[in-house]
């Protein structure tokens, strides 16, 4: 089992919310944010401006603070899992575009159960099977939401 | 037409009803599985909306929302775990009676007082979302501005403890949604060249992200074990009214209690839930049977959080200032729908309001018969493989952030915010201020630069209208506060 420093998740989404809020400050310093000051009391960057430095101050509290007050070490139990999980959809979220929304959908239900432990296939494909199907027809020829299809078929 | 029944007319649809029993069913269903809740109900139901007329809309919202506040007590009363953080305090007493062989009983008791509490709030929206539309007419963007930062900070001033923490949140969710066009200028920002990101971050599918991707992607992280059979006699029996007649005093002042904590931005259900009960352990005759499976404790908690769902409508509906994440989600679902939330809304779409009441008693009407008729049969739904629920939860979601625009985009987003979610539950960061954050954004910047237009570019006139500075001392007085109690904690520690 892995085993970390309490402090480095704060300290970590400290520092990630540090940086997105420096890069979008520089960012409002290009010449394109200044074209609409003329005509305007405030142009586009005046407000993000505002909140960015609220952000920045933020980061740096909440870093000082976790760097002050978090001890010891904590170990990180189902990291695999949740890694597996989140690979998966993103897998998922390529695929549907690749192999179509009720092909892809029906392998993802599979995959995440097994994935995370629960193997009894012949439960497992008929349920992710009607699923996928149900959630098709619903959404493809009942609410008329057009849904990704693959490259073998017409509709699906 | 009477616009009463103009709105009656648009309830009595089939599609409408049939709307307002599935999205209860529902929500009963989704409130009962421990740990999806409310916010993940209704945006598994988002997409459902998307093509729907207004009224069914939101009668499956408002279904889902009365529903799995609900819901979570049978879970509570009969496996010891609450489906959703509202039915906490119900475990307290529920599981004790279903240890008793009284878990029919049980559940006779908080689907009485959830009905019972439900359509008292709806009575508080009836009378007071009306007044605070009028009231608000007076409001000038200035108002406005002071509003939605009194709300953000009240949002991340309640989350649990780690105000720095909620305030960048909120702060985060202010800057997410000013991605794409300036609303003064009409000047692209932060959209990094990205033609795609010229219409900004959807709202929906962030909330997709933050909120169902992000709770699939935590409970993952929990080992996975079959859950045992649960062997209580499950149904629903009537409480007789010799035993009500004493309780009546508790209803009501739990009833009162969860309408008001409902109003407050931040508070939530499980607030009122946990402040009903330990007010009525406080006052009840029967105080000393509390824990021990005592029907006041679920009366109290069980129509206080059934409260809060009507009166949590009254500043969204009335000031298009979300409470707290479900209804910053309905908000977003709303306005998707042409709906804009506010005072305008009471003047120009009165008959939607009133539909809006009539699906609410509705709903809570068909709560009860859902309660009454199906307790048996969603316990079943408990034994559900959570593995498989999370397969089949992650798909729907997908749809939800695909739905809006049919973009690309928008699943990656959803994913982004997916990953982001987690890794902020998992390190003690609260989402729900930056959803807050994004939803009040717009309503901050606009009033904002409005404001200084009026004032000349002078803030500091911002304090001399009266209702925007009783609004900004309150702010102040949130800010100040953890301060005032660090010191007296330090003081009283000192003294000890």
């Amino acid at each position: 089992m892995i085993e970390i420093s309490r402090r480095f998740g704060p300290v970590a989404m400290g520092l990630l919310f540090l940086a997105i809020a420096l890069v979008l400050w520089g960012e409002t310093f290009r010449d394109s944010y200044h074209l609409s000051r003329a005509s305007h009391a405030t142009g586009p960057a005046f407000y993000p401006r505002i909140v960015l430095a609220g952000m920045i101050l933020l980061s740096v509290l909440v870093i000082a603070d976790a760097i002050r007050k978090e001890r010891g070490s904590v170990k990180l139990d189902g990291v695999k899992p949740v890694l597996g999980l989140v690979a998966i959809t993103i897998g998922y979220g390529i695929a549907i575009f690749w192999i179509g929304f009720l092909i892809a959908s029906f392998l993802y239900i599979v995959a995440v159960s097994v994935a995370l432990g629960y193997r009894r296939l012949p439960v497992i494909v008929p349920v992710a099977a009607a699923y996928a199907v149900a959630v098709w027809f619903v959404f493809q020829e009942v609410l008329l939401i057009i849904l990704p299809a693959s490259p073998w078929f017409e509709t699906f | 037409m009477d616009p009463i029944l103009t709105g009656l007319a648009e309830v009595a649809t089939p599609l409408s009803l049939a709307c307002i029993v599935a999205g209860t069913v529902l929500g009963v269903i989704v409130g009962g599985l421990p740990g999806l809740g409310s916010v993940v109900g209704i945006t598994m139901i988002l997409p459902f909306t998307f093509t729907m007329p207004q009224v069914p809309a939101v009668a499956l919202m408002l279904g889902v929302y009365c529903g799995s506040v609900y819901g979570g007590s049978i879970s509570a009363i009969v496996i010891n775990t609450p489906g959703t953080p509202q039915a906490a305090a119900t475990v307290l007493d529920g599981y004790p009676m279903a240890l008793r062989g009284e878990a029919d009983l049980a559940i006779g008791w908080v689907t009485m007082a959830s009905t019972l509490g439900g359509l008292f709030s709806v009575l508080v929206l009836i009378l007071a979302a009306p007044y605070l539309a009028q009231f608000s007419l007076s409001f000038t963007p200035i108002e406005y501005f002071a509003l939605g930062v009194f709300a953000l900070t009240c949002i991340a001033n309640i989350s649990s403890g780690a105000m720095v923490k909620g305030l960048l949140s909120g702060l985060a969710g202010l800057v997410v949604a000013t991605v794409g066009t300036d609303p003064v200028t009409g000047d692209l920002r932060f959209t990094f060249d990205s033609f795609q990101l010229s219409a900004g971050i959807a709202l929906i599918p962030a909330i997709v992200g933050l909120f169902a991707l992000a709770e699939m992607f935590v409970r993952a992280a929990e080992r996975w074990t079959p859950a045992a059979v649960n062997p209580f006699r499950v149904g629903f029996r009537v409480p007789p009214w010799r035993e009500w007649r004493p309780r009546l005093g508790v209803l009501l002042r739990s009833c009162l209690l969860g309408s008001f904590v409902g109003t407050l931005p931040g508070t939530g259900a499980a607030t009122a839930a946990f402040i009903a009960y330990s007010e009525a352990k406080r006052t009840s005759k029967n105080r000393e049977n509390f824990g021990k499976g005592e029907p006041d404790g679920l009366i109290s908690c069980e129509s206080a959080n059934n409260a809060v769902t009507g009166s949590a409508l009254v500043p969204t509906l009335a000031l298009g200032v979300p409470g707290d994440p479900v209804t910053a989600v309905m908000l977003g679902a709303l306005i998707i729908q042409g709906v804009t939330p506010g005072p305008q809304l009471f003047n120009q779409e009165i008959e939607l309001v009133y539909a809006i009441f009539l699906v609410l008693i509705l709903v809570n009407l068909v709560m009860f018969a859902t309660g009454a008729l199906g307790a048996q049969l969603f316990t079943r739904v408990l034994r559900i493989p959570e593995p498989l629920l999370i397969g089949l939860v992650l798909v729907i979601a997908m749809i939800g952030a695909y739905g809006v625009r049919g973009n690309i985009l928008d699943i990656w987003i959803a994913l982004g915010a997916g990953v982001l979610g987690a890794a902020m539950r998992f390190t003690g960061f609260p989402i729900a201020p930056m959803v807050i954050g994004m939803v009040l954004s717009p309503m901050i910047e606009q009033s904002l630069r409005q404001g200084l237009l009026i004032t000349r570019g002078d803030f500091f006139a911002f304090f001399e209208r009266p209702i925007a500075l009783v609004l900004f001392c309150l702010t102040a007085a949130l800010f100040i506060w953890p301060l005032v109690r660090w010191v007296l904690h330090r003081r009283i520690a000192g003294r000890g």
